[in-house]
Parts: C-alpha cells; sequence; structure tokens
C-alpha cells in the first residue's frame, strides 16, 4: 500500500534527521572538539558534558512533542500544548518545592514535578470544561489563569532563593539543559519510550476523540478510560522533562503541527512522528542556543518561543 | 434485537424519560417523531448505552446494553448524530477507517479488507472519489453522507439516526433516507430515526413511534399513526394529510393559516 509505503519512508527520513541532528549536536558548541584525536579535557567535555546534554535535549524534546501532540487530540484542540496550559508550570513547581523543601532527595524532584503537572492537568480540564463542552478559547484561558497563579507561587518561593541559585533557577524557568546529567537523561528516556508506546497505544481512541468524545464514544471508546491514560501518561511525560530541563515552551505546539502538515492526523503516525521530530527539535534549538553567542549562552526555552509564539498566533488565528 | 422496557432517565429533578417501552426489530425501518424536548435524543442516547437510566433497561440480543462495553456495542449499534466541526485535517477515508475502531485492536492498522469496505459504504452513500477528500471541504450534505458512511462501516446491525437530514437541501434529505431503507431491505439492518419532517417519515419509514412527554404516545405504520387530528395535536399545528398522486404515500401539508398552538 503506497499510503504505508510513504509513512515508512517518512520515518525513516526522520529517524536519519535525528541522527544528523545529534552528531551536530555532539560536535558543535563554543570548545571545538577534534573528534578523532580529542584531548583528555576535550574527552571530558563530550562524556560529561555535550553527550548527556544532547541525549537529555532529545529525550525532553519526544516527550515534550509526543505528550502536546496526543493532549491536542483529547482536548480537540490544535492550540493544547503543555507549556500554555499550565502543565509545564504545575511540574515546574512541583520540582521547586521538591528543591526547597527537600534538596537532599534528588528522586523527590521528578516525583513531585509528577504531581504538579498532574495537578495542574486536572484543573485547567475542570476549568476549561463547561456544560455546552470545551472551546477552543475557554481551555486557552483556562491554562492561561493556572499559568499565571502557578507562576505568582514559582516567583513568591524564588524569593527564599539566594542570589546565585536565583539566577540558575531563572535559567531553568525558561528551560535550561546546562544540567545536564546522565541520571536526569535515563529517567527522561523511560518516559519518551514508555509514554510514546503508552500513548501510541491510545492512538485510535485519539482518532475518534480528535472528532468528539460522544462521537468516539458511540463508536467503542472507554472515553474516561482514555482520557485518564491520555492525562497520566502526558503528565508524567511532561513532569519528568521540566524536572531535568525545566519548561521548555511551545515543543508541544510546534512539532505535531508540522507532522500533521506533513502527513495528516492520523495520531498512530502523528504520535511517534512527533516524539522523533521532536528529539530533533530541541536538541538542533539547543545548538543554536549555545552556539549563536558563544561563549555565553540563551536557555534553549528562549529560542523554541522564538519560533513558537508566532506558530501559535497563526494558528489562533486561523481558528 | 432491541427491547427497552419501562426506560426511565431523568437528569437532576427532570424526568425526561417516563416509563418507555419500545422494540426494534430487524429489517425496519422505524421513525421517532415528537415535538422539541419530548425525550427523542434521549431516547437515541438510551438505545446505545451511553445514558445512564433511572429505571426500566434496554437489552440487546439478550444481553442488558449496560452489561456490555463499549466496543461491544460499537460492533452491533452505530450512530450517526449532530456532528462536531473537526478541528484538525482529516480525509474522509481516515473518517470513515476510524468508525471501525470496535474492529481492531490497540496498535492496528486497517487490512487490505476493512480499506475495502469503507470504499464500499463511500460508494453506498454516493460518495465514489470522495476517499481523498478533506472533511472540512465537504459541503454539508456531502459531510451527513460521511457520518452515514462511517456508521455502515462498523457492519453493525442496528443504525440509530438523530435528526440527520438536519440542515440538508431536499435532494440529499431523501438520499439519505433512501440509502438507510436500502440498507434496511439488503442487510436485514435495523434503523430508528429521529425526524421532525413528517412526509420523509411517511415516504420511507416502515413504523412511526410518536413521543410525547417522554412517553410512546402511539406507534405503527406511517398510514395509520399521522392522522391530521394527532399531527395538529401533538405538534400543535393544523396540518392537512391527503394522497401524494404521483409516489402514493401519505403527504402531510402544514396550514399556518391557524395560529400555532391551537
Amino acid at each position: 500500500m503506497t499510503g504505508r509505503l510513504e509513512k515508512g519512508k517518512a520515518a525513516l527520513l526522520l529517524v536519519l534527521l535525528l541522527a544528523v541532528v545529534l552528531a551536530f549536536g555532539i560536535l558543535l558548541g563554543s570548545e571545538t572538539v577534534d573528534l578523532f584525536d580529542p584531548s583528555e579535557a576535550q574527552y571530558a567535555i563530550l562524556l560529561e558534558i555535550r553527550i548527556p546534554r544532547v541525549l537529555l535535549g532529545a529525550c525532553v524534546g519526544a516527550c515534550l512533542a509526543c505528550a502536546g501532540a496526543a493532549l491536542q487530540a483529547l482536548l480537540r484542540n490544535p492550540l493544547a500544548e503543555p507549556y500554555l496550559l499550565g502543565v509545564s508550570n504545575g511540574a515546574a513547581l512541583g520540582t521547586m518545592l521538591a528543591f526547597v523543601f527537600f534538596s537532599t532527595l534528588s528522586l523527590t524532584r521528578p516525583v513531585m514535578a509528577f504531581g504538579g503537572a498532574i495537578l495542574a492537568t486536572a484543573a485547567v480540564y475542570r476549568i476549561a470544561r463547561s456544560r455546552a463542552g470545551m472551546s477552543v478559547e475557554r481551555l486557552v484561558l483556562s491554562g492561561v489563569i493556572v499559568t499565571t497563579f502557578l507562576s505568582s507561587i514559582i516567583i513568591l518561593l524564588t524569593s527564599l532563593l539566594d542570589a546565585t541559585r536565583l539566577r540558575s533557577f531563572t535559567f531553568w524557568l525558561l528551560g535550561d539543559l546546562s544540567q545536564a546529567t546522565y541520571g536526569g537523561f535515563y529517567l527522561t528516556l523511560a518516559a519518551a519510550v514508555a509514554g510514546t508506546l503508552l500513548l501510541m497505544s491510545q492512538a485510535r481512541a485519539l482518532n475518534l476523540m480528535m472528532v468528539g468524545e460522544r462521537d468516539a464514544l458511540d463508536f467503542g471508546v472507554e472515553v474516561g478510560r482514555t482520557r485518564l491514560v491520555v492525562f497520566l501518561t502526558s503528565s508524567a511525560m511532561v513532569g519528568l522533562s521540566v524536572a531535568a530541563s525545566g519548561s521548555v515552551g511551545f515543543v508541544g505546539l510546534i512539532v505535531p503541527h508540522l507532522v500533521r502538515l506533513a502527513t495528516g492526523s492520523d495520531n498512530r503516525t502523528v504520535l511517534p512522528f512527533s516524539a522523533v521530530f521532536g528529539a530533533a527539535f530541541v536538541v538542533a534549538a539547543d545548538t543554536v542556543a549555545r552556539t549563536v553567542i558563544a561563549p555565553r549562552e540563551l536557555p534553549v526555552g528562549a529560542i523554541t518561543a522564538l519560533i513558537g509564539a508566532p506558530l501559535f498566533i497563526f494558528l489562533l488565528k486561523r481558528n | 434485537m432491541l427491547n427497552a422496557s419501562n426506560i426511565t432517565v431523568s437528569y437532576e429533578t427532570k424526568v425526561v424519560l417516563r416509563g418507555l417501552d419500545l422494540d426494534i426489530n430487524a429489517g425496519e425501518l422505524t421513525a421517532v417523531i415528537g415535538p422539541n424536548g419530548a425525550g427523542k435524543t434521549t431516547l437515541v442516547r438510551v438505545l446505545n448505552g451511553s445514558v445512564d437510566v433511572t429505571g426500566g433497561s434496554a437489552v440487546l440480543d439478550g444481553t442488558p446494553i449496560n452489561e456490555l462495553a463499549r466496543p461491544q456495542i460499537a460492533k452491533k449499534i452505530s450512530v450517526v448524530a449532530q456532528e462536531n466541526e473537526t478541528k484538525f485535517p482529516m480525509t474522509v477515508r481516515e473518517f470513515v477507517l476510524a468508525g471501525r475502531f470496535a474492529h481492531g485492536g490497540a496498535f492496528g492498522w486497517e487490512s487490505e479488507a476493512d480499506i475495502k469496505a469503507a470504499e464500499s459504504c463511500l460508494e453506498e452513500c454516493g460518495l465514489t472519489g470522495a476517499a481523498e477528500r478533506l472533511m472540512n471541504e465537504l459541503s454539508g450534505g456531502e459531510r451527513q453522507r460521511v457520518l452515514l458512511a462511517r456508521a455502515f462501516a462498523t457492519e453493525a446491525a442496528l443504525l440509530l439516526l438523530d435528526e440527520p437530514t438536519n440542515n440538508l437541501d431536499l435532494a440529499n434529505q431523501a438520499l439519505m433516507l433512501r440509502v438507510v431503507k436500502e440498507r434496511c431491505e439488503k442487510c436485514g439492518s435495523a434503523a430508528v430515526v429521529v425526524t421532525h419532517d413528517l412526509n420523509l417519515v411517511a415516504a420511507f419509514a416502515d413504523r412511526v413511534v410518536v413521543l410525547v412527554d417522554g412517553k410512546v404516545e402511539s406507534e405503527g405504520p406511517p398510514e395509520e399513526i399521522l392522522t391530521e387530528e394527532r399531527i395538529s395535536r401533538v405538534f400543535e399545528l393544523s396540518v392537512l394529510t391527503d394522497i401524494n398522486p404521483r409516489s402514493g404515500k401519505l403527504r402531510i401539508t402544514p396550514d399556518y393559516t391557524g395560529r400555532p398552538g391551537l
């Protein structure tokens, strides 16, 4: 069948793109590295700084893009995005609380980030939902309200921090991969792989949910279960990403949108393609972020927002 | 096929259906008519088990419908309801194939047979060659026919149609009902059509159920049920009925000179 063949080719291309972006991400940086004969310092830069950073970026991108794609289908809203819905801020608040109150227990950060993401998702969903259903605008507004509320608590918490920690936190809040560790990478890798697979198990149900919850129910979807699986999984993916790298915004908006433009809206392709393309996108954005004004760095979230915000306006207008 | 008995549904303090009995038989096109707020849409939701009943039960092929899982129901009962606007670009083929959800596994892709089935349903609904078009580029009539094709693609033996001809032009109204009627005759399917168009009911229905205030007021063949007296009383508007000389079917003409509400 030609359609499937074309999707196979597209998948291959995407994986190639990811490989190229990963290679560039490892090669490029403020310090030029001789790959064939690296000095000891260069070897350390590669192994301890660049490789974990690039790998973490890939996993974060995969998580955010795939979670965004799933949330959009579930909420029937092309503008739904973890960052705009306040899910990322919920996770950020969770991480900060863990950092402030349980700073010695590093494992509390991803756990509380997940908790924060879940609570924010639930709050936005409850606020946005009315008897008449959920309009695009209502959902976006609810996201804004929850984001603003959470931001104010985050700001309150930052006032408890000293100046050095404050600067690193501000960077982290905007999405920052410079603190990458292999520990964070393994955790987000697990979230990216397991999360993408779990969301893909709901892809056919989401194809119906995209049209309407009632349609989905009529055609055999256990709507409540699908909603729960998607909310929990996407919250875990966003939560673990944020715990590792802060709130990288708009990835979940840009990537699924481009994937849909190229391959159509079938979630069986949109979800895995978004994961792979999201990985490449964040690594590319981070490579730009740390090379464009080298040796100084920008937070990766600044780059993604620079692309994402205009796209959001375009999508909102078109809606 | 489907037997609903003593169905009562209430939302908070409002009772929508009160002790309703209805049997749906294979091969029959049943039309449900009644004034706004009579409980017609709720009845459709009860018949496919998507509304919780306060009392009574709907039994599908011997099993109470609330004991069946959603995919099991979807294989046997298919619905054409008011459609939501699709916010994502979707082709007609993707839309129709999504209707076969209950037939595949979670990760599954449709087989060649699934795609053929979808194509033949599209053809049946007069949409040959439309498979690659985008849903949001279709006209209202075409979209409604795609909804019907999606319902056919489930291969369910019972079709529930909630006001399928709303906002359609005359030709599309007739086409929708004709295709459903043919499906009943050819495949022995049953169809329940909620509609306000009494002339369509007279032309296509085997049986009419008149719903008033959550109860079945009367049921039977159109020519017995659609009397001037009953229609005028139920809809509170005076009508004339006669036989259409061309089709030989009952014809209902509203008389707008009388004051509505009698």
